[in-house]
C-alpha cells in the first residue's frame, strides 16, 4: 500500500516508520526542510527507543521517504494520514486546527486518485465534517472516497515498533456506502504483512 | 489487530475522553497520596491494592508531581472548551485540571518544607527534566514549572536529564546543565527527582551524599527506598505519598534551628521533652517530640 503521512513529529514519524517496517511504501511530508534533509540522512531528531534503526533500515530499502513536497507525496497515494500538531491556542485552550486544515486543503488540491484520509491528529468533535467539507470543496474531481478519524494510543505505538501489533485503528463511517467498504479494506490492508 | 468501527464524532471524542480519564486517574492517585502523607498510609500499597481490582487496573496509579506532556494538558482543556460551547458541565475534568495545576505550582513548597528553611540562595539539583522517561519531549514538562518556582524563590538551579537537555535548553533560562547527575548534585542543598529514568534510579548515593552540602532528596516519582536512603546513606527524604523521613543527624540540626525560632515567653521544660507546639509543625515533617523520639 502507498501511504502518505503529513507531519514528522512524534506521531507522524513513528507511524511512518512502523508502516514502512510492515512492508508498505511510505512518504512522510513536513514543511521543515532542515528536518526533512536530516531525516533523509537517517538523522532522527526525536528520541524514541528503536526509532533511529527503523528509519535507517527502511530508508535504505526505499520503503520510507521524506519530502517537503506534499503534492508529489499525496497525488497517487492510497491513504493520507494527517499527523500535524493541534496545540492549545489562546488562553481558552481551544485546539488550534490551522495546521490540520492547511494539510487537508493541500491534500485535496493534490489528490489525483481515490484516497482515504485519516486524521491522526487529536481534533475536536465535529472536525471531521469540517475537514470533509473543506476537502470536497477543493477537490475538483470528487475523488474523496472516505474521511475518517483514526487514533492509535500513543503508549502502544511507542513500544517496540515491530511488535506494535496492538495499534487500534478506528474507522468512521461517512455518508456514502462506498466510504465504509473502502475504509475497511484499507484498514485491513494496513495490517503488518507477517500476520 | 483489534479494530472497531464507530461514527466519526465518536472517534474524535474517544481520544479526548480517554486522555481526560487518564488525567483524572493520575490526579486521583495524587490526591490519595496527599492523604497518605497525613494519615500515615503508604501510597505504593494503596496503588497495588487498587490496581489488583480488575475494574480499576494498575496502570496510571503512580503518584507523582502531576501530569504534564504534549497530550493531557491540552486535550483536557480542549475537551472542556468543547463542553462549554455546548453548555455541558464537565465538573470532573474541570476539577482535574484545577487540582493538577495547583499541585505543580506547589511542588516548591514540598521542597521548602523538607529543607526546613527558605530556598533563597540554595543550590538545587533537578534530576530528570522530560515529562516522562523514555522521551526527549519537553512539552509542558512539570520540571519547567518547578524550576520557575525555584528560581522565583531565589534558588540556584542545576539540572540533568539523560535525553532532554537539548530541548530543555530552549525552554529554560539561568539553569546550569550538567553532564551527569553527580556533577549536578555537587555542593547541592537538595536533589529533586522529577523524571523516573532508569539511569536515575540506580545512583550511587554514597558518592552523591559525599559531595552534597546537605543530604536532602525530594523523590517526586517514588522510585527510591526511603529506609535505605535514610538509614544507610543519611539522607532526609521526602516522597510523594509517604511522610517525610529525616536522617538522625539531620533531625538534631533541624531541632537546634527550631529552638532558635522560639518566640519569647514560650517555656521549654525538661530538656524539651514536654514541648509541643503545633504551629511549628510544617506539612510532611514530624513534631519536635517525634523527632526526639526518633533519635
Amino acid at each position: 500500500m502507498k501511504i502518505a503521512i503529513i507531519g514528522t513529529g512524534y506521531v507522524g514519524l513513528v507511524s511512518g516508520a512502523c508502516f514502512s517496517a510492515w512492508g508498505h511504501h511510505v512518504v512522510c511530508v513536513d514543511v521543515d526542510k532542515t528536518r526533512i534533509d536530516a531525516l533523509n540522512r537517517g538523522e532522527v531528531a526525536i528520541f524514541e527507543p528503536g526509532l533511529t534503526n527503523l528509519v535507517e533500515s527502511n530508508l535504505q530499502s526505499g520503503r520510507l521517504q521524506f519530502t517537503i513536497n506534499l503534492k508529489s507525496a499525496v497525488r497517487d497515494t492510497d491513504i493520507v494520514f494527517i499527523a500535524v500538531g493541534t496545540p492549545a491556542s489562546g488562553h481558552d485552550g481551544d485546539a488550534d486546527l490551522s495546521y490540520v486544515l492547511k494539510a487537508a486543503e493541500q491534500t485535496a488540491l493534490a489528490l489525483c486518485g481515490p484516497a482515504l484520509i485519516v486524521t491522526k491528529s487529536t481534533v475536536p468533535v465535529g472536525s471531521g465534517e469540517r475537514l470533509e467539507a473543506l476537502m470536497r470543496s477543493r477537490s475538483a474531481r470528487r475523488r474523496l472516497r472516505g474521511c475518517v478519524k483514526s487514533l492509535s494510543f500513543c503508549a502502544k505505538v511507542r513500544q517496540s515498533p515491530i511488535s506494535a501489533n496492538q495499534t487500534v485503528l478506528l474507522s468512521a463511517v461517512i455518508a456514502t456506502g462506498h466510504g465504509l467498504c473502502f475504509s475497511h479494506s484499507i484498514a485491513r490492508s494496513l495490517r503488518p504483512a507477517c500476520r | 489487530m483489534p479494530m472497531i468501527t464507530t461514527t466519526r464524532r465518536s472517534a474524535e471524542l474517544i481520544k479526548y475522553a480517554a486522555n481526560a480519564f487518564l488525567a483524572t486517574k493520575i490526579t486521583f492517585i495524587n490526591e490519595m497520596a496527599d492523604l497518605c502523607e497525613k494519615v500515615g498510609a503508604n501510597i505504593d500499597e494503596i496503588a497495588i491494592g487498587m490496581g489488583m481490582d480488575k475494574r480499576i487496573g494498575a496502570a496510571f496509579l503512580n503518584a507523582g508531581p502531576g501530569y504534564g506532556g504534549s497530550c493531557f494538558p491540552k486535550d483536557t482543556m480542549a475537551l472542556l472548551r468543547t463542553a462549554q460551547e455546548c453548555g455541558v458541565s464537565l465538573r470532573l475534568v474541570e476539577e482535574t485540571i484545577a487540582s493538577n495545576t495547583s499541585r505543580k505550582r506547589t511542588l516548591g513548597n514540598r521542597l521548602r518544607a523538607l529543607l526546613g528553611e527558605t530556598l533563597q540562595f540554595k543550590k538545587i539539583a533537578v534530576l530528570g527534566l522530560t515529562f516522562k522517561a523514555g522521551t526527549d519531549d519537553m512539552r509542558d514538562a512539570l520540571s519547567l514549572t518547578l524550576i520557575q518556582t525555584l528560581q522565583n524563590a531565589g534558588a540556584n538551579v542545576h539540572a540533568f536529564d539523560p535525553r532532554g537537555m537539548k530541548n530543555a535548553h530552549m525552554l529554560l533560562r539561568d539553569v546550569t546543565f550538567s553532564s551527569n547527575p553527580y556533577e549536578c548534585a555537587e555542593g547541592a542543598d537538595a536533589i529533586v527527582l522529577m523524571t523516573d529514568w532508569q539511569s536515575l534510579q540506580n545512583l550511587d548515593f554514597k558518592r552523591l551524599g559525599a559531595t552534597m552540602k546537605r543530604r536532602v532528596l525530594l523523590d517526586l516519582r517514588g522510585v527510591y527506598d526511603i529506609d535505605t536512603l535514610v538509614n544507610r546513606y543519611g539522607f532526609t527524604v521526602g516522597r510523594v505519598g509517604h511522610p517525610a523521613k529525616h536522617a538522625p543527624e539531620n533531625s538534631v540540626i533541624r531541632l537546634k534551628r527550631r529552638i532558635s525560632y522560639l518566640p519569647p515567653g514560650v517555656e521549654v521544660r525538661n530538656g524539651l521533652r514536654n514541648f509541643r507546639d503545633p504551629s511549628f509543625t510544617k506539612p510532611g515533617t514530624a513534631s519536635v517530640r517525634e523527632e526526639l523520639d526518633n533519635e
